[in-house]
């Protein structure tokens, strides 16, 4: 296809923009439908606290938290928490867990990337758990084996569910790391820790090629400008009874779709947006990161990490494995079922996720013990 | 003959591309083992057996740097680099290393 001249692609750039400020009274209104929206999926309102049994702005985190169709209630109660811990508010809050009935890995490592960003924003003013024998057993327990509570001040008497190695236990979720860098001393340990509960696992050195290159993505594109901290979390999860394995790997940077270098249709694509003049184009965005040759530098040998590595764990598997890769109002799903038919799917939602966040999954992994 | 083994001498964690990455990046690896241990002999037998893995990233920086920064000449460097691993498993990071030679071009 001919390239447009730059000529054009101006007239287009300030049609765009135009039309955009003709329409700036309805998209105004819209925007306050919108907020209204988000005021309402915010989940804060004021209740009593449980220690001081003062009205206090409480957080109230959903029935189910998970990143399908619980979506929004879950990132809305995540965001609401890294406002408050960027904003340092001194103001006293309440972050309701006792309605959690129900939380994927997934999820939960949003909430420990959430506190432990607190806490490193906030070293002062750590956050102290105090109904903890309230919270659901199954959900405290889940928590727990992540290594949630070393992020609150709490009480180990009040968690009461130590669960051991051995426990037969159908979910169980793993220790998350989190640091900086390329990481590879930490894709190790989560690795150990899988073979622990799952035993060998096929694909070793592809899940931690595809963790490290995720880390070191984090370290060369996700916080540009740079106020120092470079920071991902890790973790994952092992359910005996579907034989499913997770891995997951997330950072709070500014999300791919802002680092990619675009190409002048995905540059007007980005416009059109910004005006609400089409939906938004983060999962796409994703979608090109995921090909050879796109990268933040723009260099030749630099890129192959998305499209090789992160991709690859999923590919070696006989059994179904899905990645998924949200970065800000994206997704992006690639899919590879036991035939070897390789499928994938975009969608965008109306929160941002604010950063990267990566998941894999193998179904039946007990099937392919080495 | 030198013999370079990644797991024992540099570490079994690599990962990365540069000193920003963390201790056991690419950069590290390619300045402080290979080219010494090019530079010191004909033959250069690098043993990948033992690590955890490494990720695209260290390997390009590695060995594609090899030719990209310092110019390394492809084919010589080929037949000087011998890649020994026991597990077949690691096979991929052998072939993974002659592409990204193959694939470097000199900066």
């Amino acid at each position: 296809m001919a390239k447009r001249p730059a000529r054009k692609l101006d007239l287009a750039c300030k049609r765009a923009h135009r039309r955009g400020v003709q329409n700036a009274q309805r998209r105004a209104k819209r925007q306050r439908v919108r907020a209204g929206w988000a005021r309402l999926l915010r989940r804060s309102s004021k209740s009593r606290h449980p220690l001081t049994n003062r009205l206090t702005k409480s957080i109230d985190c959903p029935e189910e938290m998970n990143l399908s169709d619980g979506y929004t209630s879950t990132v809305s109660v995540i965001q609401e928490i890294r406002s408050l811990a960027k904003a340092a508010s001194r103001s006293s809050f309440y972050i309701n867990f006792r309605q959690i009935r129900k939380i994927t890995p997934a999820a939960a490592l949003l909430l420990a990337a959430a506190l432990d960003g607190w806490n490193r924003l906030n070293p002062h003013r750590r956050l102290r758990a105090v109904d903890v024998p309230q919270w659901d057993p199954g959900v405290r327990s889940l928590l727990q084996q992540m290594g949630f509570f070393d992020l609150l001040r709490v009480n180990r008497k009040d968690i009461g569910c130590d669960l051991g190695v051995d426990d037969e236990d159908q979910l169980r979720f793993l220790q998350f790391y989190a640091g900086e860098g390329s990481g590879g001393d930490k894709a190790t340990l989560l690795r150990d820790k899988i073979e622990q509960f799952a035993g060998p696992i096929k694909g070793r050195y592809a899940l931690y090629d595809g963790l490290v290159e995720a880390m070191t993505n984090v370290t060369h594109h996700a916080y540009p400008g740079g106020n120092g901290i470079r920071r991902w979390w890790i973790s994952g999860s092992i359910e005996r009874s579907t034989g499913r394995l997770t891995v997951l790997c997330l950072d709070h940077g500014v999300g791919i779709p802002k680092t990619l270098p675009r190409t002048s249709g995905e540059e007007i694509r980005r416009i059109f947006g910004k005006l609400r003049l089409a939906a938004s184009d983060d999962a796409r965005m994703i979608e090109a990161a995921t090909k050879l040759s796109r990268s933040s530098t723009g260099r030749r040998n630099r890129g192959y990490g998305l499209q090789r590595d992160i991709r690859r764990y999923v590919q070696t598997h006989d059994s179904h494995g899905r990645l998924r890769i949200l970065s800000n109002r994206g997704m992006y799903v690639f899919e590879k079922d036991r035939d070897g038919v390789e499928t994938s799917g975009l969608r965008n939602h109306d929160l941002s996720i604010s950063g990267t966040f990566i998941e894999w999954t193998i179904e039946d992994y007990a099937r392919e013990l080495l | 003959m030198k013999v370079v083994n990644i797991a024992l001498d540099f570490g079994v964690s690599p990962g990365g591309r540069f000193p920003e990455d963390g201790e056991y990046n690419g950069q590290r690896f390619r300045e402080k083992f290979l080219i010494p241990a090019l530079e010191d002999s004909e033959i250069v037998k690098v043993v990948l057996d033992g690590v955890s893995g490494f990720g695209s990233s260290f390997l390009e920086e590695a060995f594609g740097g090899l030719v990209r920064i310092h110019h390394y000449e492809k084919s010589k460097l080929l037949e000087r680099l011998h890649l020994q691993y026991s597990d077949s498993s690691l096979a991929f990071y052998a072939d993974s290393i002659r592409d990204f030679i193959n694939d470097a071009e000199p900066e």
